[in-house]
């Protein structure tokens, strides 16, 4: 192993003392003078056409200062980016579409006039048929919510590889079954929130704790009508996002009211208002049949999916058709036909959360793959490692994985939940299961302009050194994996190093924190960048030390001359001889990083992404027969992660990953009725609490791998496999298979029921 | 109508005029601007807003600022100690990981110290059901319970 002094150890977050201190700010606890505050109308009907809308007892209101509704805004539709929709405006105009759709908006003073003032903005609606699931929606005779959209068909992909029929009629078995996952709420702690200002010269500036500052403003620029260039954002530390965090219409909101009354307006969601109209996974329908042989070789794999868009096309689209062809490599699949239909229906935008529509297919693929298991008499983990991808594989899709560590996630897994002797054990209640997953870090086929990441190191006369990237910390620690892929490739302390978030007008273009990408590629600018200021640095160094730079390294701090350390300056003196002999130009390193990776071609082939994650996970459950309730008893996950630049944060991330996945198993559930969520809380939406967090034992896998020091992401793929090792323990707890996510007590004692 | 509160936050003394309806949280974080104190929801149920009142853990957005009289609040601002070094947990919070997004990590902290406060050695199931008021999104708890274990034991 290399000889590293940051990366690869224990380190806290370089954000830490802020945090733990209170004096981290985050959108909520900010103000400007004369700043007002924004409330936003929202539809109360799932699908209502808007006949009348009154705001004149509003105006003139005390303390109201504006009111919005669509005649203040550009009214021009506009989508998420690569979504290929356009579906929807700044306030809804002739219809609702969902409960939460936004009509009108008000600014004041205080949030209570605000408030107020919403209660007499008068609204005449005309309720019309509302549909809910997206196998109800695709139904001819469902009521179409958007007009141009035939059958509420959003989009419909459809992806051949190899010859499927051909791979079905090899199997010695083939199974169908039909699988269903939930709406999964983000449920970050801190409500999403926002303060847009206009300067005098009609440029608009949105604070707030947006995951993708840099490409925000392609939609927020279309959708305001108005130049880029008159757009600037400025990320404000996040309190946690999970995907949820991407462009939100409160932000344009926000501007429209500023806009309106010259004045900085801030917005922050109710926590009601998260539940009823932040963006949350995709659920989906999933038809899926897979064929395998008697030696337990995957001849075929067939998937339809219907997945439920609600009322706007956010990044469902992307989700559904990016997202769910991951898995196929997991396990060597030539014969696949992937089938996906992207519904409308009138409830609240589905979008990106953490793991990408993989969380989804990977809980039935990996269902399945138990099914099939015990239909051939084999063992399940033998029949995974049958079939694991491996380092040099081309999937199906064309991939390729440079590196892969699934095999040894596998069998880490297993052998710390004692795979052998639990599945000899046959008592009833508890059991164990296992499953896997597979990632991309980053994915080229997002942003066909470029897939890469560009850092500037700055270093200023007193040593200090400052990155500048456009990617986010949303609470994942990268902020912490940046300055120590700096410090540590320019041989200085983790205290010398400090990243900013990305201000839009300061900082390079980025891609923002989504697809795994922020280490891998990210980290790969970052770690360029600073060997581009380290290399001016030692070329100062070798002008004050009369020597070669070629000759020179830094280590702790300080510049030597390889073979005589005795001939040394401290970093500091040599950066600010660098500066003021440079008339006072800080050392300016600069880095891009472009992975090899590829655009897709029309059927979605090809290499998407530089490197790919894997992962595995191990649960063990106990099911009470008589309550139907599941307790998960322990929890195994073993991730590659190329190298882990943080042993601390990495575990970290699989920790937390775990733990949400093993809410969307079990306990977080949204309860409809009429398309009004009944549950908009957390005390009827159950996400883990410490008391249910099962213990856990992560290993991280490493590999030799081409991201920053070897590193690659991990975040998301952490929590795809939770839900699918759950659903198989509990199989092999109490023998009953529950093909629909969230598996409640009331679905297990009702199977337990049925098979008697 | 306004009416006049007493009471020490972080052991200075105030004396203010409130409306009886206004939060505990509403006062803290914007009549006194001690924004450490996080709102995550505004019903007591995500435990974000967490100070001691007296000594125990509360939840200040479901708690008004009158009930607050003459008593003593400590926020998040109040646990350092006057020379800057951190509280034990907070510096426990920070060397286990168990800070990621920082959102909960108030409250949290606040809830363990109640905790330690009371109980110096407590069992894991006595942490987990001290901070069971306390979500948290990103760590999963692990770390969280591992930092409070370690800043007991250090105590």
């Amino acid at each position: 192993m290399a000889d590293f002094s940051i990366v690869g150890t224990r380190y806290g977050r370089i954000d830490g003392k802020d945090k733990a201190t209170g004096r981290a700010k985050y959108i909520q606890d900010l103000k400007f003078p004369g700043m007002l505050y924004g409330k936003i109308l929202r539809s109360p009907y799932p699908h209502a056409r808007i006949l009348n809308l009154d705001t004149s007892r509003v105006e003139g209101l005390m303390g109201v200062r504006a009111v919005a509704t669509a005649g203040d805004t550009p009214n021009k539709k506009f989508g998420s980016y690569r979504s290929g929709v356009k579906d929807e405006l700044i306030f809804a105009k002739d219809k609702a579409l969902y409960v939460g759709d936004e009509i009108a908006a008000v600014a004041a003073t205080d949030e209570e006039t605000a408030r107020e003032a919403l209660s007499l903005i008068r609204v005449d609606y005309e309720e019309l048929p509302a549909v809910f699931h997206p196998e109800e929606a695709i139904k001819p005779e469902a009521p179409r919510i958007h007009e141009d959209a035939e059958k509420n068909i959003a989009s419909h992909a459809l992806t051949l590889r190899g010859d499927p029929d051909k791979g079905f009629r090899e199997a010695d078995l083939v199974l169908e079954e039909r699988f269903e996952t939930g709406l999964q709420i983000h449920a970050y702690l801190e409500p999403v929130g926002c303060i847009a200002s206009w300067d005098s010269n009609g440029k608009l500036t949105i604070y707030a704790p947006a995951q993708n500052p840099s490409w925000s403003r392609f939609i927020y620029s279309e959708a305001l009508d108005l130049p880029m260039g008159k757009l600037r954002v400025i990320q404000t530390m996040i309190g946690g996002a999970f995907g949820g965090k991407l462009e939100q219409k409160q932000y344009l909101v926000a501007a429209i009211l500023a806009r309106k009354c010259r004045r900085p307006v801030k917005i922050v969601n109710r926590r009601d208002e998260e539940f009823q109209t932040s963006m949350p996974r995709v659920p989906m329908v999933v038809y899926l049949k897979m064929g395998v042989k008697k030696d337990g070789l995957l001849t075929a794999k067939e998937h339809r999916i219907y997945a439920d868009n609600g009322a706007y096309t956010k990044y469902a689209s992307a989700v559904l058709n990016l997202g769910t062809y991951r898995v196929d490599g997991l396990y060597r699949l030539r014969n696949i036909r992937n089938e996906n239909y992207l519904v409308y229906t009138n409830k609240l935008p589905t979008s990106a959360f953490r793991g990408f529509g993989n969380p989804q297919i990977t809980f039935a693929v990996e269902s399945m793959l138990d099914q099939l298991a015990e239909g051939i008499g084999m063992d399940p983990l033998e029949l995974r490692l049958r079939n694991a991808a491996e380092e040099g594989d081309l999937n199906a899709h064309g991939f390729k994985y440079v590196s892969c560590g699934l095999k040894d996630c596998l069998k880490k897994t297993a052998e710390a939940i004692d795979w052998q002797e639990k599945k000899k054990r046959k008592n009833i209640r508890r059991g164990i299961g296992i499953s896997a997953t597979s990632h991309v870090c980053g994915n080229r086929s997002f942003f066909p302009l470029f897939d890469g990441a560009t850092a500037y190191a700055r270093v200023d006369e007193g040593g200090k050194v400052r990155v500048l990237t456009g990617e986010v910390e949303v609470g994942q620690g990268l902020l912490t994996a940046y300055a120590a892929i700096c410090a540590e490739e320019m041989g200085i302390p983790l205290s010398e190093v400090t990243v900013e978030a990305p201000d839009t007008d300061i900082a390079p273009f980025g891609l923002g924190t989504w697809g795994d990408r922020g280490t891998f590629i990210g980290g790969s600018g970052v770690k360029l960048a600073a060997a581009d200021a380290k290399r001016q640095i030692l070329e100062m160094a070798a002008e004050m030390l009369e020597a070669n730079p070629s000759d020179l390294d830094c280590r702790e701090g300080r510049v030597f001359v390889k073979g005589s350390p005795q001939k040394s300056l401290p970093f500091e003196e040599v950066a600010s001889a660098a500066v003021y002999r440079r008339g006072g130009s800080p050392v300016f390193g600069k880095g891009t990083f472009i992975p090899a990776s590829e655009l897709s071609d029309s059927t979605r082939y090809g290499n998407i992404s530089g490197t790919y994650a894997f992962g595995a996970q191990a649960a063990e459950v106990e099911v009470n027969p008589e309550t139907g309730e599941v307790k998960v008893v322990r929890i195994a996950a073993a991730h590659d992660v190329g190298r882990a630049l943080n042993l601390t944060t990495t575990e970290g991330q699989i920790e937390g990953a775990t733990v949400q996945g093993m809410g969307y198993a079990l306990s977080e559930e949204v309860r409809y009725e009429k398309g009004i969520m009944l549950s908009p809380n957390f005390l009827h939406y159950r996400i883990p609490t410490a008391l249910d967090a099962p213990p856990m034992k992560t290993f991280l896998v490493e590999t030799t791998d081409p991201g920053p020091f070897g590193a690659k992401g991990v975040a998301e793929p952490a929590m795809t496999p939770t839900a699918p090792a759950i659903a198989n323990a509990i199989y092999d707890a109490v023998g009953v298979r529950i093909r629909t996510l969230p598996i409640t007590p009331q679905k297990i004692l009702e199977a337990l029921q049925k098979k008697g | 109508m306004k009416v006049t509160i007493h009471l020490t936050v972080n052991g200075l003394a105030y004396q203010e005029e409130v409306e009886p309806r206004r939060t505990l949280l509403e006062f803290i974080r914007e009549d006194l601007e001690l924004t450490g104190t996080k709102e995550g929801c505004g019903l007591g149920e995500c435990g974000t807003c967490t100070v001691l009142l007296d000594g125990k853990p509360i939840k200040s957005c479901i708690t008004l600022a009158v009930q607050a009289n003459g008593r003593e609040v400590t926020t998040i601002e109040g646990i350092e100690r006057p020379d800057g070094t951190l509280h034990p947990l907070q510096q426990a919070f920070i060397d286990h990981g168990a800070i990621q997004c920082g959102f909960c990590t108030p409250g949290m902290v606040l809830s363990a110290k109640a905790l330690l406060d009371e109980n110096p050695k407590p069992s894991e199931l006595e942490i987990k059901q001290a901070i069971a008021g306390n979500l948290c999104r990103c760590t999963g708890y692990q770390k969280i319970v591992e930092a409070i274990r370690s800043a007991a034991e250090g105590s």
